[in-house]
């Protein structure tokens, strides 16, 4: 744990704008580079700059669930997913997408795109989270002893 | 481009047979990991020279001039594959440092078995 | 539309490996979870054996399914034949035995912690494996399967195992990445890495030259995992250091899992290009020989149950390869028609075998546990009067070794006997004479078990049995139920025979499997006429059924 002022300043700013850019990167990953994967890693990188700084009873405290727990939900997140399409009589893990018209105050609605793969992708994501998060504080517990 | 490409999987390959035939832990498995990377490069190899290409992302380029995207596919996967098998060994040295005091794989022999 | 369904046998058991990973903590919802799980994964496995023995008529009893509906070569395929429904069938039976056995134990080991998660993803791994239709996704099936295998194998380990552990992590690991290497290059050379296309590139005779060492290389990947002669290191030093019930379930599977992909591959894939099959058969005949002979040969040395077990699962590799060689062969004196009836029988017989062996290698490790929690060790030279103390587990034992050892009524003879016959048949005399004296001195090394840890008093240097008698119902139950299932292969070998030989069908005229893969049109058409002489007519494969229920 290293505790320098700078250190910590400097956290409370990039934390909260790791956490951002990876929403951006998880929304932009659809059709260019990004996605859940990557976007889960940014943000396992900001809560190990946040354990650095604030030590490992702060993180516990930040993240509303055990680590164990993020993996299984992602995990069942991503399967659920592709379980819908086998109940609709599609192959597995068969993709839905279409694009969802917002008003806009120019009054020309704003095309976004939505894909079934999203709900997916946020399961990568919490999977991703939680096995980082996960491994870096089991091994970093153990040369802490 | 492929034959540097095929050089540096050589490199790499003989390398990490050269870590890995030491005696000491750390860097049999470091020797693993270096393994996993020469592999990778070996599979980005098989898309062929990627000079004059543009990258597989979609959006302004006509399907002609992009990069086999499927080998970057299968490296993904193989990454993410070797992360797991990389953090699970690393585990398993820091287990058997506490428990043994030792990382040559001869001392670890003599332990006694409980 | 009901064939989407096969995806299940990689849901089932990722959706229980998470549901326990939730009850974390909680050994008995946990053990519920995982029965509950490993009872429906049954049920598919049934039904998947049904259709697909239903179906040899118009979509040939193949379920396919495209993951994301994406068309064949371009995604990912998952493809039940008869092969893999003959193995999802007996596995998923195994796979629940070692489970109750598991649970039974009531130690802390097996329950309530992440044993039990990383049980159900290592059976997703196996399943996986046997259903995947494409190389990349086999890999990737292997890495699941492996990497619960090692984690499962470290939890709870002294020092002495985790230098075995070292061991089997690296060696696998070097495979995979050999494998993966192999798999990029393939990919590299055909521009697919669809089993079905490749079949119909190898088929159609267009294999380039420079893919046929990438595929002979092939056969060291497998044959590590198989643990096939030179290659068969890692085994008799690392499984006899696991508790029984991991040493059974990996000892059942993991080997199996080898097998089955090189009859997919050598077999199916690549059984028809004369190139491939002239460099790997040969190689796959001599290391059968050397493999059933010294394997059986350390067994005979070795002094404790496990070791012992260890050893002979590397032997009765040897069964199967010589089955798989056999069925790729180039034969001389025979007609094109015997060549085909002789080729479909010794892959038949394999397939058989491995199927025999799931069981029965399985049941046999799980009673050397039972063994060690009657007499406090398995060394032979320090337990003994066993058949006094556990009556119950004496006459199971006895059966499944005798069964391994292939006695006449019992499963392990109709595999061995087959393969014995197509190997006489093909002229192969050396493999026939050692197929032989293996099978004598597996005889030989089960009855060593049996004389000197049921049969013989305890020796001088016994250890003190437990005063109190180990609670081992649930144990005698799953290892009873394995004997059961091993029986009914011996007195219902026929009708497994005929689903096997069904099975072995398919794999060796693999153009039904890539019409239902990528369609009727890519079919090709110039495959030899006498492929398809032999009829499926006189085969009823149906009559298993009500064995396979069991």
């Amino acid at each position: 744990m290293m505790t320098t002022v700078i250190l910590r300043v400097a956290t409370r700013l990039l934390v909260p704008l790791s956490l951002v850019f990876a929403m951006f990167i998880y929304f932009k990953g659809h059709q260019s580079p990004g996605g859940g994967f990557v976007a889960g890693l940014v943000a396992a990188l900001a809560m190990i700059v946040h354990r650095m700084s604030e030590g490992p009873r702060s993180l516990t405290r930040m993240l509303p669930f055990t680590e164990r727990s993020f993996i299984a939900m992602g995990l069942l997140l991503a399967v659920s997913t592709g379980l819908g399409a086998l109940l609709a009589g599609l192959p597995f893990f068969t993709s839905e997408h279409g694009y969802l018209k917002l008003p806009t105050s120019s009054g020309k609605p704003l095309d976004v795109e939505w894909a079934t793969v999203m709900v997916f992708d946020l399961g990568v994501f919490f999977v991703v989270m939680g096995v980082v998060v996960g491994m870096i504080n089991a091994l970093s517990r153990e040369l802490e002893q | 481009m492929t034959l540097l490409t095929a050089i540096m999987v050589g490199v790499i390959f003989a390398s990490s047979v050269y870590l890995m035939l030491g005696r000491e832990l750390k860097g049999v498995c470091m020797g693993v990991f270096l393994l996993g990377h020469g592999a990778n490069l070996a599979i980005i190899a098989t898309s062929r020279s990627p000079i004059g290409l543009q990258p597989p992302v979609l959006g302004g380029h006509s399907w002609q001039g992009l990069v086999d995207p499927l080998p970057q596919a299968l490296i993904l996967t193989a990454i993410v594959i070797g992360f797991a098998v990389q953090a699970f060994l690393l585990t398993l040295l820091v287990v058997s440092w506490r428990r043994a005091k030792t990382l040559e794989l001869n001392e670890l022999a003599v332990e006694p078995a409980h | 539309m009901s064939q989407h369904l096969i995806v299940l046998f990689v849901v089932l058991p990722m959706l229980a490996g998470i549901l326990s990973l939730f009850a974390h903590g909680r050994r008995t919802l946990q053990a519920f979870i995982g029965l509950v799980f490993l009872l429906a994964n049954c049920g598919v496995a049934i039904w998947a054996l049904i259709t697909v023995c239903q179906g040899h008529g118009a979509d040939a009893g193949i379920l396919v399914s495209q993951m994301g509906n994406w068309p064949a070569p371009f995604g990912i395929t998952i493809v039940v034949d008869p092969l893999s429904a003959l193995m999802l069938g007996v596995e998923s039976v195994v796979c629940l035995a070692v489970f109750i056995y598991c649970i039974s134990q009531l130690s802390d080991r097996f329950g309530g912690g992440f044993f039990q998660p990383l049980y159900h993803l290592l059976m997703m791994g196996v399943q996986w494996s046997f259903i995947t239709g494409d190389l990349f996704n086999l890999f990737v099936a292997f890495e699941i399967m492996l990497m619960a295998s090692y984690a499962m194998f470290v939890v709870g380990t002294t020092p002495q195992q985790i230098r075995q552990a070292y061991k089997y992590v690296i060696l696998n690991l070097i495979g995979s990445t050999l494998f993966v290497t192999c798999a990029g290059l393939i990919y590299g050379q055909l521009g697919t890495l669809n089993m079905a296309d490749i079949t119909r590139i190898a088929v159609s005779g267009q294999l380039p030259v420079s893919s046929i060492p990438v595929i002979a290389m092939l056969l060291l990947v497998f044959g590590g995992k198989t643990a096939i002669f030179p290659l068969w290191y890692w085994l008799p030093d690392t499984y006899h250091t696991m508790p029984a019930a991991v040493g059974g379930l990996f000892a059942g599977l993991l080997t199996k899992v080898g097998a089955y992909v090189m009859i997919r591959v050598f077999v199916m894939m690549f059984g028809s290009s004369q190139e491939v099959s002239s460099i790997v058969a040969p190689l796959i005949i001599v290391s059968a020989i050397v493999t059933m002979f010294l394997g059986v040969l350390g067994a005979v040395s070795m002094h404790s149950v496990r070791r012992i077990l260890s050893i002979h699962i590397i032997s009765q590799v040897g069964y199967m390869l010589m089955g798989i060689g056999l069925g790729i062969a180039a034969v001389s004196g025979l007609t094109p028609t015997q060549t085909l009836i002789s080729r479909e029988m010794a892959v038949a017989g394999a397939i058989f075998f491995i199927l025999h062996n799931m069981v029965v290698k399985c049941c046999l490790f799980l009673c050397g546990g039972l063994m060690i929690d009657h007499a406090g060790s398995d060394d032979l030279e320090k337990i003994g009067g066993l058949l006094k103390r556990a009556p119950w587990l004496a006459a199971l034992f006895m059966i499944a070794a005798l069964s391994l050892a292939g006695l006449p009524p019992l499963s392990g003879f109709f595999g061995k006997w087959v393969l014995v016959k197509e190997s006489f048949n093909q002229q192969q005399y050396s493999l026939t004479g050692f197929a032989v004296a293996t099978s004598l001195l597996t005889l030989l090394s089960m009855l060593k078990i049996w004389s000197y840890g049921f049969w013989s008093p305890p020796q001088g240097k016994h250890v003190e049995h437990p005063e109190v008698r180990p609670a081992t119902a649930g144990g005698l139950f799953s290892v009873a139920l394995l004997v059961v299932f091993a029986l009914s292969m011996g007195f219902g070998a026929q009708a497994y025979m005929n689903v096997s030989r069904y099975a072995a069908q398919r794999v060796l005229d693999p153009r039904p499997y890539i019409a239902a893969v990528l369609g009727e049109q890519h079919s090709p058409p110039h495959l030899p006429a006498e492929n398809t002489v032999v009829a499926a007519a006189k085969l009823n494969p149906l009559a298993s059924n009500g064995e396979v229920r069991r």
